[in-house]
């Protein structure tokens, strides 16, 4: 037997079957789990964020459009509680001033190579723990906006387009977040490691 | 650019732009408290004190910050500057990024040229597919059954809201609990209201009632004027008829009074009882008598005896009562009782008492219709004799429609 779309659980779910909705749940509980961890930075904030989706998913049900696909849907909406959660929550970022203060004839604009980065490999021996502490670390010190626009992008696999449209900003402004995105993830990246090595 | 903190979490997120750290802060009040003299900043303050001048100082170079901006947003403001020299990707790894993106994340799919670099830049993005913390754990299925537990708690609440809703509004299904309290209301209503009620309208009926016989006596006393104080009469005897049989040609005692209307002396309406369902209040044709028994509202003296009652009598007698319950019955063939009040003023076998017109023109109410003399209005007194020594008053001597009063002081009224 045939597994039911996305679609068509969503669909079922507005008729009535309320076996379906719980499909859903199972179904994204570990992807969108993921992404909700990533984007909030902790176990519990993401838990909450996840039942406040499926909540939104239940009230906004009947007026989802079947045409389409449904995880751009999920997804867009655990981003919008995600955000709301994490603006409620917000704190100012503190910033030492012992860190560098460029002199007014630098250009300040850094470029990243990654082919200059340490990444491991997929075959790399790496603590699945640490490496995921390291993870959530780099995603932390990311700004909000590239960092949800990062996990959209490749939690989901969108284009470019699809990205543009699920977060209605122009193409070339997705583009251009996501390339700063990426560097701006490389960039953490290559300092909690550097980090690590040193701590060790 | 680093941010030189090195906790995890919502400690680096930032909506409203950077602040100062503990350190920067202290420094900078003490900075301004010197009057941006960093010497006269005290020694564990001084150091910090001296880059924020540095820090000032390349505000003084001009970048577009106002002057007269207060110094905290002066320093927000070129701190949160330093956001736009956040790093960027080399133009190859855009190009292999790009490429990365349109392949759905294949690195497999992108072109030879870019592939080496879309490999690196897909290695790298992988890291967000590392398992997070509590994720192998087994807590995923807990937090399904969480979620569907929160979203019935919804469900239930949206069901107590719509209960609520409905019952603040009109369109709703009645039920069997409604029914009884609207129900129930409308008994202890009843019960309160009703015996009020009753009793305005029987009060009512009486006093209407009351009104007829006194404009009826009016009546009667412009007839006695007219004919040397007799009383209506149409036939002197019933010539071999019952004095009941109403609507008979001028046979009948109700013909009697009908005369008190068909000379003038009074209107049909004036003899028509409000107690009396049947009563009719308005002419047809040459009429002389009521139709039926039913449409007689009042009993009228029977005038076919020897001796005949007078307007003038100096014994006020008995000329007018409400309708005979007793003729009523016997007309029926029923057992009469002598004692039941009129039908008019509540009914047949339930009547109250009954209005009599007196022949001075006065109205009385008869609660009983045996009079202080001990006559009963309702039977001529051989009867009412005969009655009293049965064994069985109620049984004994039925009314038969040919009986006359004993006398002028003999109150006997019909029909």
């Amino acid at each position: 037997m045939s597994q039911r779309s996305d679609e068509a659980l969503i669909s079922d779910y507005r008729s009535g079957d309320a076996s379906a909705f719980r499909e859903l749940v199972s179904r994204y509980r570990e992807d969108l789990l993921r992404f909700l961890v990533r984007l909030m930075g902790s176990r519990a904030a993401a838990e909450d964020v996840f039942q406040e989706t499926f909540l939104q998913v239940h009230l906004s049900a009947g007026g989802f459009d079947t045409a389409r696909r449904f995880k751009p849907w999920l997804f867009t909406i655990a981003a919008n509680k995600g955000r709301d959660t994490l603006r409620r929550n917000t704190r100012r970022r503190t910033l030492d001033l012992s860190a560098p203060v460029p002199g007014p004839g630098e250009a300040g604009r850094t470029f990243i190579d990654l082919m200059e980065i340490d990444v491991p490999s997929p075959d790399e021996a790496l603590d699945e723990q640490e490496r995921s502490q390291l993870v959530q670390k780099a995603i932390d010190q990311m700004p909000d906006a590239l960092r949800e626009i990062l996990l959209l992008a490749y939690f989901q696999r969108m284009s470019y387009s699809q990205v543009a449209e699920v977060l209605e900003i122009p193409l070339g402004t997705v583009k251009s977040r996501l390339h700063a995105a990426v560097a701006s993830f490389a960039r953490s990246w290559q300092a909690v490691t550097t980090e690590s090595r040193t701590d060790d | 650019m680093t941010d030189g903190s090195t906790g995890g979490g919502d400690a680096h997120r930032h909506e409203e732009g950077p602040g100062l750290c503990a350190g920067d802060g202290a420094a900078l009040d003490a900075l301004v408290a010197a009057g941006f003299d960093p010497e006269q900043v005290a020694p564990e303050h001084r150091g910090r004190a001296e880059r924020l001048c540095a820090l000032l100082g390349t505000l003084e170079s001009g970048d577009g910050v106002g002057a007269d901006a207060g110094i905290a947003d002066l320093i927000m403001a070129r701190i949160a500057g330093q956001d736009q020299r956040a790093p960027a990707l080399c133009p190859d790894d855009e190009d292999a990024l790009d490429a990365l993106v349109c392949e759905g994340f294949r690195t497999g799919r992108v072109a030879s040229g870019l592939r080496k670099r879309s490999e690196n830049v897909g290695a790298l993005l992988s890291l967000l597919d590392s398992p997070v913390e509590g994720e192998s754990d087994g807590a995923g299925e807990s937090l399904v059954e969480a979620t569907l537990a929160r979203v019935q708690r919804e469900i239930d609440a949206e069901e107590v809201g719509l209960t609520i809703e409905a019952r603040r509004g009109g369109l709703r299904r009645i039920g069997i609990p409604d029914l009884v309290s609207v129900a129930a209301m409308l008994l202890i209503g009843i019960g309160v209201l009703w015996p009020v009620s009753a009793r305005f309208a029987s009060e009512r009926e009486r006093a209407l009632c009351q009104a007829n016989f006194q404009a009826a006596g009016l009546g009667f006393g412009q007839y006695a004027q007219d004919y040397r104080a007799a009383l209506p009469m149409a036939s002197a005897s019933p010539a071999g008829q019952r004095w009941w049989e109403v609507g008979s040609v001028e046979r009948s005692n109700s013909a009697n009074l009908f005369m008190l209307v068909r000379s003038g002396h009074a209107e049909l309406d004036a003899l028509a009882c409000p107690g009396n369902p049947h009563a009719v209040r308005d002419m047809v044709g040459d009429q002389h008598d009521w139709a039926t028994l039913q449409n007689v509202s009042y009993s009228y003296q029977n005038m076919f005896s020897r001796e005949r009652p007078r307007w003038d009598s100096v014994m006020p007698g008995v000329i007018a009562v409400d309708r005979s319950p007793v003729v009523l019955r016997a007309r029926r063939g029923e057992v009469i009782r002598t004692l039941e009040n009129s039908p008019n003023h509540g009914g047949l076998g339930s009547g109250r008492g009954q209005n009599a017109l007196m022949s001075d023109g006065s109205v009385r109410w008869l609660p009983t219709p045996v009079l202080d003399s001990g006559d009963n209005v309702w039977l001529p007194r051989d009867l009412e004799r005969l009655i009293e020594g049965a064994t069985d008053p109620r049984r004994a001597a039925p009314l038969e429609g040919n009986e006359s009063p004993q006398g002028a002081d003999d109150a006997f009224v019909g029909p």
